[in-house]
């Protein structure tokens, strides 16, 4: 990110041609070079775009195609620091809307402009930062904030401001550490959304508290921890045993780290004492008291509910393991998968096992895996050339972390999968090895002409939105790379496979596998019509396998314990496990993975410890933009691809989003509409103005101008989008309403007639003072646009003309004397 | 060669091909919009939807293969119901006028702008023909009309409407002694004979259209001379009785016959001499009406609405006996639909009803690009004696009809298909712009654009830098020229292919007018 305001107002050529010699000159490579130099200037500016058409085979056709597509590129000069507000559904479902007003209103932005007078900060809306347990979150550069409220704008900038004065070169520490597992540690996730809540933070005092006893212990950086409700976590390792302490703070640290570990020298020791002691008549509360508030123990009702019901394979040795420690991979199983394959199994083996456990793609459709490599080699068996493989990890779906974590917390397992893949579809069947002595079948040495030898190229496709997710898979590309895990002749075999990472530009369309590789090849992502599928005819017209991240990370597990064990779990149609992202209005949020055909009650009641704050669980949003809500009358559908499409949704990628009495449906439905409009690739006429026009109705309905004659209309075209779409997004997008309108439409009505029963939809709600009020004036302090006068202890009144509906009176108020009511008193008796 | 099966037709074709291939070859019309013959599709407009197998979904025909034993729907109502909602989702967001607001409110229709396009050029030749192709009697109509067309004209925004009416006048005027009128009759006579009772707007009118049509027309009139109403109700100040005499006679010189002082007391006189009947007698006070022997509706003759054909086979009825009309002008304009009628009626076809794309009103903004882009023709061209007559200029026209009216494929389908502009009007409209490039006079109308992409693949295809390119995404994408510039010099050596290529309205040259 680009802090030196002369380096973003000042194009310079020359900077301009060392990148174009490093990325390359091809049409091909137009992406990361927009990317390069987005991240210098903070936008495009003109003469940089010129400059790189006249130095390289780019077309000014081709830039101003691609750069206006994808949503990462700005056009116009934006400040030195971005804001970004996550929008994503569970974000939404928590006011990230008013959270956005709440900074656009703190910095003073004109109305349609994103962009402070000073230019120090730009806000964006961006579609999933990936942290929604935390909801609503909010990013600035690097840093992510969450539980945002609109009225915790000018802290969060004063926070950032003084942050960025301190900022020291410890960006280096803790990361990269690299420990070996041991019987005494202190692990600590530093995930996207674990740093967010503060594991950072917690993170740095372990380290000054060993540093300061010089304690015989050392911390662990792990991946997630799955439990988002109870970051950030620590567990100290003591002989092998771990002690889990939930929800603390730095405060915490020195008194749960000095519970388990006694510094060694007398000095030392003495230091720690006084330190105790001083610190004992500062506070109120003694240390083990505060010690035993944060410990949890995993044997709790609460945790034992939560994780019982799970099955970890993708996610297995979640919150133990490191996931930059290869070693550490190595000694618990890992590559002995690769191994097996190399050594002694064919391709064809490898496909049929994959084929007979049934696995099938995470990514959302659920085609057979097996079925998809079998074509991919089928379509390249016998004949010269490339072959691609890519990951799909364009996790676009708002209210979707799954692919984040699996790639920030086990990135070498997906690479496992992912060589598998390639050993599967494109190895010769040649076997190198000698090992063959263990009285194994020796596979057939079939098509080993030399000449047929393939090039094999693997490609993970990672969301720009998820630096940490493409900082991780670098580094565990690189350090496979050295151990000849990847690269020419892998462990010896007669098989060389090269990874790369393509970093996504914001474009949700890019997950539909036809409009991923148009964007791979550096054109706009529009999907093309299939046939051709990839498998026949991909990535520069090569066959290529694509495969979502967590099929590939199940894919190992199934190698390792074979196809009947992984079948042992889940349901005969969909086996094995599935990951969700568990969000929303949950008690117990995170990262979860449980066998295909748990029941929504199951995961929303016993795994999420049901509606957080006791109200009345209403439904849950399932597989994001392309999914639908289930209502809480059909929870006991068992989540797997056949039953979820039945009732009207779809597994989707597996975001799962809790909603309560409060959420209203129309405005849910509003909301997504609203995603997948701006995501329409705009190729088809149903996607490209049938969504639009389909959102307008449910714009109007939201502000109370909608009639009976709207339903019609907005169903007649969800019929027609759904059903005349060409690609996938088009096809799925009226999920979101035919559901809502086939389960909700009393609410429906209800708005038609003027009333928001969940008090959601500003134009039809307004907000009053009850007689409850003292007269305290907090509301007034709140109140960011003066709606409501300064009346000390007379009862408070707001003028609702120049009232926003912020919320900031509501949440503030002491005596709960806020409340909504329906404007329309008619409609509402 | 693979085998399918298209509407229950058995098709054999080359491996490779498209449904809309095959379908063509069988000689089965498929609409398409945006796919270009021997191009790889864009996929875009769904136009070309049909139905493969008892799957719920529409493919796109131009795009999707043929497998060997397909079964595919060309022609099924849901198909069709699917393309027309394709349409209306075009119309939904398709910012401009089919035909201008002067011409759609003239009740006979007339091409104004084309009239002043003419007249501008120096051609009161054409310029009257166009106004002839409209409506009999132009200088008639030239003196009494009492113009509506100009309280429609977009010019008012700016400064003052159009003379419309005086140059209407004086171009039919200036041609009244000559043989224009023959030069609208372009179709080969078809033997049929037609009576028309009454010679007032509606009848004549009805006769003139029939006659150009190639029917042979007699008229009946109870009076001593024709003209009916038009004879009756103006004075001479008004309606100088020469003109009308002149274009009476004009009419017969065309063909009509007219039996004078012939009163038609039943139709059974005349019903089996002839192939269709058509009453325009006028309001009938003493209900003369009844005496013909059909039903009555509450003003006058009761008539189908679609048809206009009265209770009785082969007899239509138009003007004030069907009921009271009190402007010539909308008589005559019946008069045309009834001929239209009788065509269809006769020629046992079903000519669609015409299409037309009506915006309403323009902000100031709209109204501005359209005087930007073109405020003034220029009139050094027209004959000074119609600039005296007319005391305005006829190059004020914002010509605000479509440059493509009569070639424009969403128009030709829309109308085709029966869509309905307003089905999916449900928020704003996009903005009406328009842009002339004055060097090349292209003529840009970006809120037309239904983005289908083939002039972006024409310029990529040739090689053209810069090119034009898809800009955005979502509902909001549209067609730019790279680094803002100017669209036309953006197209280069393949902007006619272009301007060609565009099936609407939203690339045409200014000089091709709407005549494209």
């Amino acid at each position: 990110m680009a802090n030196d305001k002369s380096s973003i107002d000042n194009f310079d050529p020359l900077w301009l041609n060392a990148r174009l010699d490093n990325i390359g000159r091809g049409a091909d490579k137009v992406i990361p070079l927009l990317q390069s130099i987005q991240k210098q200037y903070n936008y495009l500016p003109q003469p940089a775009l010129k400059h790189l058409c006249d130095n390289s085979e780019i077309t000014p056709a081709d830039i101003t195609g691609v750069s206006t597509f994808y949503s990462q590129f700005r056009h116009t000069p934006a400040g030195r620091h971005n804001i970004n507000v996550c929008v994503g559904t569970a974000c939404h479902v928590k006011g990230a809307d008013l959270v956005y007003e709440g900074f656009h209103r703190y910095l003073g932005c004109a109305e349609n402009e994103d962009t402070d007078s000073q230019r120090q900060f730009t806000i964006n809306k961006v579609a999933c930062l990936g942290c929604c347990t935390l909801a609503p979150v909010v990013q600035i550069d690097d840093i992510i904030y969450g539980h945002v409220t609109a009225a915790s704008a000018p802290n969060i900038i004063k926070n950032f401001l003084a942050r960025l004065d301190n900022r020291q070169s410890d960006d280096k520490k803790g990361a990269n550490d690299k420990i070996l597992s041991s019987a005494n540690e202190i692990r600590i996730s530093l995930g996207s959304c674990c740093t967010a809540s503060g594991s950072k933070a917690v993170w740095d005092e372990a380290q000054k508290v060993i540093d300061r006893y010089k304690l015989p212990v050392k911390i662990k950086r792990t991946g997630c921890i799955s439990m988002c409700h109870q970051t950030p976590l620590m567990a100290v390792v003591v002989n092998g045993t771990p002690h889990h302490y939930a929800r603390i703070n730095a405060d915490d640290v020195p008194g749960i780290i000095l519970t388990h570990f006694h510094p060694l020298g007398i000095i030392d020791k003495a230091a720690c004492r006084i330190d105790a002691w001083m610190e004992s008549l500062l506070l109120s509360e003694d240390r083990d008291t505060a010690v035993n508030r944060r410990r949890i123990d995993m044997n709790d009702e609460n945790l034992s509910s939560f994780f019982g019901r799970q099955k970890h394979i993708a996610m297995e040795r979640c919150g133990a393991a490191g996931p930059l420690d290869i070693d550490e991979y190595m000694e618990t199983g890992g590559f002995d998968a690769l191994k097996k394959c190399l050594d002694g199994k064919t391709p064809d083996n490898i496909i049929d096992i994959i084929k007979e456990a049934g696995l099938r793609g995470r990514g959302g459709a659920g085609f057979p895996s097996g079925l998809k490599w079998q074509a991919v080699r089928d379509h390249s068996a016998g004949k010269r050339g490339d072959i691609y493989l890519i990951c799909n990890g364009d996790e676009g779906d708002p209210g979707a972390f799954m692919d984040r974590m699996l790639f920030e917390s086990f990135p070498f397992r997906i690479i496992e999968g992912m060589l598998i893949a390639a050993y599967a579809v494109g190895a010769n069947g040649r076997i190198s090895s000698s090992n063959t002595t263990d009285g194994r079948e020796q596979p057939s040495p079939q098509s080993v002409n030399p000449s047929l030898t393939k090039t094999i190229e693997g490609i993970f496709y990672i969301r720009t939105e998820y630096p940490a997710s493409i900082k991780t898979m670098r580094e565990a590309i690189d350090i496979c790379e050295r151990r000849n895990l990847l690269g020419d002749k892998i462990l010896g075999a007669d098989f060389s496979v090269k990874f790369t990472i393509v970093e996504g530009a914001g474009a949700f369309v890019c997950g539909e596998e036809t409009a991923l590789i148009q964007s791979i090849e550096g054109k706009r992502g529009m999907p093309t019509p299939k046939p051709p599928y990839p498998a026949a005819s991909g990535l520069y017209g090569r066959p290529t396998l694509i495969n979502n991240c967590e099929t590939l990370a199940c894919v190992p597990w199934i190698i390792r314990n074979g196809a009947a064990e992984f079948k042992s779990t889940g349901t005969a149609k969909s086996p094995g496990t599935k990951v969700f992202a568990l969000a929303g209005k949950i008690a117990r949020g995170g990262l979860i993975e449980t066998p295909m055909g748990v029941t929504v009650r199951d995961i929303v009641n016993h795994i999420g410890g049901g509606i957080a704050g006791g109200r009345k669980f209403k439904a849950v949003q399932i597989g994001g933009p392309s999914g639908g809500c289930i209502p809480a009358g059909l929870c006991d559908t068992p989540v797997d691809f056949e039953r979820l499409t039945e009732a009207g949704a779809m597994m989707g990628s597996g975001g799962m989003v809790v909603l309560d009495e409060r959420d209203c449906m129309v405005d849910v439905a509003k909301y997504f509409l609203t995603f997948t409009h701006d995501n329409s690739c705009g190729r088809c006429t149903f996607c490209r103005v049938g969504t639009k026009r389909m959102l307008d109705i449910l714009e109007n309905i939201c502000a109370g101008k909608g009639t009976a004659k709207d339903l019609v209309i907005l169903e007649e075209l969800a019929a027609s989008v759904k059903s005349a779409s060409l690609c996938g997004l088009g096809k799925t997008a009226p999920n979101p309403v035919l559901t809502t309108l086939k389960y909700f439409r009393d609410e429906y009505e209800a708005h038609i007639h003027g009333r928001c029963p969940a008090g959601k939809c500003k134009n039809l709600i307004s907000y009053q003072v009850t007689d409850k009020c003292c007269g305290c004036t907090i509301c007034h302090q709140r109140c960011p646009v003066n709606a409501i006068m300064f009346t000390p202890h007379i009862r408070h009144n707001i003028d609702d003309t120049l009232c926003t509906r912020c919320d900031a009176c509501r949440a503030a108020c002491p005596k709960d004397a806020v409340r909504i009511i329906c404007k329309n008193q008619e409609a509402a008796a | 060669m693979i085998k399918i099966t298209i509407d229950g037709k058995t098709v054999n074709i080359e491996d490779g091909a498209t449904l809309l291939d095959a379908a063509r070859s069988a000689g089965i019309d498929i609409p398409t919009m945006c796919h270009r013959d021997k191009n790889v599709s864009p996929v875009s407009c769904f136009v070309c939807a049909v139905r493969v197998g008892g799957s719920d979904n529409f493919v796109p025909s131009c795009a999707t293969k043929a497998i060997d034993g397909m079964v595919v729907y060309t022609s099924s109502d849901e198909v069709k119901e699917c393309r027309r909602r394709a349409l209306e989702l075009m119309l939904s967001e398709h910012a401009g006028d089919c035909a201008a607001p002067c011409s759609r409110i003239c009740p006979c229709g007339l091409d104004i702008p084309e009239m002043m396009r003419r007249l501008l050029s120096g051609d009161i030749n054409t310029a009257a023909e166009t106004i002839m192709r409209s409506m009999p009697l132009p200088a008639t109509l030239g003196y009494i009309c009492p113009a509506p067309c100009q309280k429609g004209c977009r010019r008012t925004a700016v400064d003052t409407p159009l003379s419309i009416q005086l140059t209407h006048r004086a171009i039919a005027k200036s041609v009244i002694n000559t043989s224009s009128h023959n030069k609208t009759i372009g179709t080969a006579q078809k033997f049929k004979n037609i009576a028309i009772i009454g010679s007032g707007p509606a009848g004549l009118s009805s006769a003139y259209f029939l006659t150009v049509n190639g029917y042979s027309c007699t008229i009946f009139e109870s009076q001593p001379a024709a003209g009916g109403t038009l004879r009756t109700q103006f004075d001479e100040s008004a309606l100088p009785k020469n003109i009308l005499d002149a274009e009476i006679k004009l009419t017969e010189d065309l063909g009509v016959k007219f039996i004078l002082n012939k009163k038609i007391n039943s139709i059974d006189e005349i019903y089996n001499d002839y192939d269709a009947v058509v009453i325009a007698t006028g309001h009938q006070e003493n209900n003369q009406l009844r005496l013909f022997d059909l039903e009555q509706g509450s003003h006058g003759v009761k008539t189908c609405h679609d048809t206009l054909m009265t209770s009785r086979q082969k007899v239509f009825a138009c003007g004030s006996a069907v009921r009271p009309v009190h402007m010539a002008a909308r008589s005559v304009g019946q008069g045309k639909l009834t001929a239209a009628s009788i065509d269809n009626y006769l020629s046992g076809k079903s000519a669609h009803k015409p299409f037309f794309m009506n915006i309403g009103h323009l902000s100031d903004a709209e109204t501005e690009s359209l005087v930007e882009s073109i405020p003034y023709t220029d009139k050094s061209k027209t004959p000074l004696s119609i600039i005296d007559a007319i005391t305005d200029n006829p190059g004020r026209c914002l010509q605000c009809d479509c440059g493509k009216k009569n070639s424009c494929v969403l128009r030709d389908y829309a109308a085709q298909y029966g869509a309905h502009r307003l089905r999916y009007a449900t928020g704003h409209r996009r903005q009406y712009i328009r842009q002339l490039y004055a060097g090349s006079g292209l003529v840009h109308e970006p809120g037309k654009c239904t983005v289908c992409g083939r002039c972006v693949n024409i310029t990529r295809e040739k090689g053209i830098i810069p090119g034009l390119s898809f800009t955005g995404r979502g509902s909001s994408v549209y067609i730019s020229a790279p680094f803002s510039a100017d669209i036309d010099k953006a197209m280069g050596a393949v902007l006619d292919e272009c301007v060609k290529s565009c099936p609407v309205g939203a690339l045409w040259f200014k000089q091709n007018g709407g005549s494209a």
